[in-house]
């Protein structure tokens, strides 16, 4: 079959791998119908979570149709049409039963690399580099899914498979970010990032109650989205400056509950943002926290800043005087995605969730590599490269 | 896994390396300057110390009757285990250590690889402790082992940072890799 291949530190190449196969008896078989590339690859593309392998298979958010399943598998059927959790989870171990599924004791066999590296390892993620399992991708024909009836979600006939697609990754780790962030009906809510999981965790906010939901970029194309598609206010930080803007809009509060869906590789001209990236590109593994800074400091007194952007390594600079000076509350996490998939589900066939739009340049497979360049560098108002393999 | 002497040295080199950089990232790495006596004073790991794992589940799902799973009955004479309950309703917390006296022979250029007549299939019996362990927490919650090879990859290159990582993930479900 056909795959897209990370092959070194900015190079992709679609290869001819050998198709996957059952492993566990709780596997199945997925022919890949959509795999969207995501921020979160930047990271291992460019090589900042050094950790990948020459040859390993890249992406993490897909749908598709089942086409084999183990013999353990009970609630999933061939034929049937699925969208998978980004993350690998048993269902069975202590964080699963308290749905903390990214944090799955069982879903990576690789757990070493990542306790050496923060002490404990999370769970395992589909093409997401050696430290969350080594699992093969789905910017492929086929993929592998372990634990298939935990993972695998049927997707309903009103549901299209684009708009599906991003029940697999982007809207529940937006969920995820204002739910746990903790917004409330009435809250103001600051998010940083207007690219798919920041828009998501934007309509998050708002189906939850928030009075008012600020979003921060400064690619027009991905706020004019947010705005139009969203419903969200809009902050180009191009333009104004953000901390005098906050203060204005919220009465000189800040902010109840601030979301970062920036991450690592956090962009912005700035004499702070230069000392970042020289800092990130002498020595792997110092991420570049200008988003984060930025939220801590904006968020009001004893509010909740929720980190949803991905970060690998140790950040410098960062405001710890802000969080226990302001009594604020700082949570993170990788998507707990199984704990919200099927309510998303719902909301997308009700029509409360819009996500075709995100899509914005969807090619086939063959084309992946010219799809990350266009994501990765912002071009032609890419917001999400979608892949469709078999095309 | 079958451990040569060459293989041996190799993976401990690459350990050494990993993790002579994550000393050298958090020595280095400016606001952290402070914290670097810390690793500075790392200690050497006790080869006795007990390796523990937290299973969902209670002590006699974990050792019926006192039988161990399987993947410690491989090392039944040449470890100790023990069982307790974990707090706050989160299962049983099964632990095993090397056996005092029950060390593997040392690597020799003339030692045959996974023949090591102490029983012990390799060089660091804290790494098979560690998988056992791990092993034998998913066969009484999931009821499988997950596996991860083979599947789908492209052409493998061994840039220098790929020799590397396949050092690390070669161990990687054991333990103390880095």
């Amino acid at each position: 079959m056909k795959a897209l291949c990370w092959t070194g530190v900015d190079e992709l190449r679609v290869e001819t791998v050998p198709d996957p196969r059952l492993l566990n008896a709780h596997d199945a078989i997925v022919k890949v119908g959509f795999s969207s590339a995501c921020g979160s690859d930047l990271h291992v593309l460019s090589g900042y979570l050094p950790t990948m392998r020459p040859g390993d298979v890249l992406g993490h958010e897909f749908m598709g149709e089942v086409v084999e399943v183990g013999s353990a598998v009970t609630r999933r059927r061939v034929g049937e049409r699925v969208v998978v959790c980004s993350f690998i989870s048993c269902g069975h171990c202590w964080f699963c039963r308290n749905q903390l599924f990214s944090l799955c004791d069982n879903g990576n066999p690789n757990p070493a690399v990542s306790e050496s590296l923060w002490g404990h390892a999370p769970g395992g993620c589909f093409g997401y580099s050696h430290a969350l399992g080594g699992f093969a991708g789905s910017h492929a024909d086929y993929i592998r899914v372990p634990y298939a009836d935990q993972g695998m979600f049927s997707i309903p006939d009103e549901v299209d498979d684009l708009t599906a697609l991003f029940a697999s990754d982007a809207a529940p780790t937006g969920w995820m970010g204002a739910e746990l962030g903790g917004v409330r009906p009435g809250d103001v809510v600051a998010i940083w990032g207007a690219g798919a999981v920041g828009q998501l965790a934007a309509r998050a906010a708002a189906l939850l109650g928030a009075a008012e939901v600020i979003v921060i970029d400064g690619l027009p194309e991905r706020l004019d989205q947010a705005g139009r598609q969203i419903g969200a206010q809009l902050l180009d930080y191009r333009f104004t400056d953000v901390t005098a803007e906050l203060q204005e809009r919220t009465g000189g509060r800040g902010p109840d509950v601030c979301i970062e869906a920036v991450g690592m590789v956090a962009g912005r001209p700035s004499s702070l943002y230069d000392y970042d990236q020289f800092k990130q590109q002498r020595r792997p593994g110092i991420d570049r926290p200008l988003a984060l800074r930025e939220a801590i400091f904006n968020c009001r007194k004893g509010g909740s800043v929720f980190v949803l952007g991905v970060f690998g390594g140790v950040v410098d600079k960062f405001p710890m005087g802000a969080i226990m000076n302001k009594g604020l509350t700082l949570r993170s996490a990788q998507q707990h995605g199984h704990r919200y998939i099927p309510m998303l589900l719902e909301r997308m066939a009700r029509g409360e969730l819009q996500t075709r739009h995100l899509a914005t340049h969807v090619m086939p497979l063959a084309m992946a590599p010219q799809g990350y360049d266009l994501f990765k560098n912002r071009k032609d108002g890419c917001v999400r490269a979608v892949f469709q393999p078999g095309q | 896994m079958k451990v040569s002497g060459f293989d041996a040295g190799l993976r401990s080199s690459g350990a050494s390396t990993a993790r002579a950089l994550r000393r050298r990232l958090f020595r280095r790495s400016g606001t952290a300057e402070e914290f670097a006596p810390d690793f500075d004073m790392e200690l050497e790991p006790d080869p006795f110390r007990w390796q523990t794992v937290t299973i969902l589940a209670g002590p006699q799902q974990v050792a019926p009757d006192g039988r161990l799973p399987a993947p410690l009955t491989e090392l039944a004479g040449l470890i100790e285990t023990r069982l307790e309950p974990a707090p706050g309703g989160r299962g049983t917390q099964l632990s095993a250590r090397t056996r005092p006296g029950s060390r593997p022979a040392p690597v020799t250029a003339d030692s045959a690889p996974g023949k090591d007549p102490t029983g012990w299939k390799g060089v660091d019996p804290a790494r098979q402790i560690r998988i056992a362990l791990q092993h034998a927490r998913q066969l009484i919650e999931v009821g499988e082992v997950l596996a991860v090879e083979p599947q789908p990859a492209g052409k493998r290159r061994r840039p220098a940072r790929g020799l590397l990582v396949d050092l690390m993930t070669g161990d990687a479900d054991q333990e103390g890799v880095v």
